[in-house]
């Protein structure tokens, strides 16, 4: 083999190595011929401060950011791809809410019940039956009549004064 | 989508107190709106028997110490539940103090005019009729009565 035929090959492994791994006379013919072949190692030289200037200049700096846009497109194609939930289970992040919501529902209830029937069982119109007297001076008596089951109630004080 | 729940919930909360307060007036009105009653003092008298103006009332005025009646004032107050009402009885006979609670039932306090408690009575039935002996105006008996005012 001749020096540009094997500098063809050198090279071609070299780049090779960058996607596969060599097999091991692949290796070992590119640590002969680089040890042995001057050009060579020029070449490798020029090609590694190529590499390294490259790598300085950093082309990637002047690619744009994604957009929205962008990473939406993104997201419909993993999704599409299976590589992501479908859009369909972004409705279930709701339902931690539901129990707050139940609560707030529940609470509404107990607000109308309240404002319904009051804080007890009778309301202005109900049949709570209460005929009484209070504190009457010391010594007096009372007598209560009550005429029918609708209808009013006689109230009669007696006192020895 | 939590936004959207947010806002769902507190307009249904909103429109639920809403149709509470539009459905049933009536318990509010027990809330904040007062309750029209008739006070009316009543005393003895010496012939006559129970006059028209008094006809709903007599047979607790035939049993209240005598037989013939007359209408001494009739005054219509607006009651409010918990809140009270102090009444002036006629002959100096001192004070009334009227309430109304939550449920409807009326509270009546008699006070001479020391202040001194001549009983306190109460009621959930209409008219309540009070007769107590010591309080007489011109020897004659005086009657006591709370009575709901009519429904025009």
């Amino acid at each position: 083999m001749n020096d540009s035929s094997d500098l063809q090959r050198f090279q071609e492994l070299v780049e090779a190595s960058a996607h596969r791994e060599l097999t091991d006379a692949e290796t070992a013919f590119v640590g002969r011929i680089g040890f042995r072949s001057a050009e060579c190692r020029e070449w490798l030289e020029a090609d590694a401060e190529m590499v390294a200037q490259a790598v300085e200049e950093d082309p990637l700096r002047d690619v744009p950011a994604a957009t929205s846009l962008d990473w939406a497109r993104i997201d419909a194609g993993l999704r599409r791809a299976g590589a992501l939930p479908a859009n369909r289970s972004r409705s279930w992040s709701a339902w931690p809410l539901l129990p707050a919501a139940a609560a707030l529902v529940l609470c509404i209830g107990v607000i109308q019940a309240i404002l319904n029937e009051g804080l007890s069982s009778t309301t202005l119109d109900g049949h709570e039956e209460v005929v009484e007297v209070l504190d009457l001076p010391d010594g007096d008596g009372s007598l209560i009549l009550q005429e029918g089951e609708e209808e009013g109630v006689l109230m009669i004080i007696l006192s020895n004064g | 989508m939590k936004a959207w729940v947010i806002t769902l919930t507190l307009l249904c909360s909103l429109s639920t107190i809403g149709l509470a307060g539009e459905s049933h007036p009536s318990r509010l009105s027990t809330l904040s709106v007062a309750v029209s009653v008739d006070v009316i003092h009543t005393v003895g008298a010496d012939s006559g028997g129970i006059p028209s103006s008094l006809s709903k009332y007599s047979k607790y005025l035939g049993r209240a110490g005598s037989p013939n009646w007359k209408l001494n004032s009739r005054k219509k107050y607006s009651l409010t539940s918990g809140a009270e009402k102090l009444v002036t009885l006629p002959g100096k006979l001192g004070k009334a103090r009227i309430s109304l609670d939550a449920k409807g039932i009326a509270t009546v306090k008699i006070v001479d005019m020391k202040g001194k408690s001549l009983g306190t009575y109460r009621s959930s039935r209409f008219p309540l009729v009070i007769a107590n002996n010591r309080l007489k105006i011109g020897g004659k008996p005086y009657v006591f009565i709370l009575d709901r005012s009519p429904k025009k």
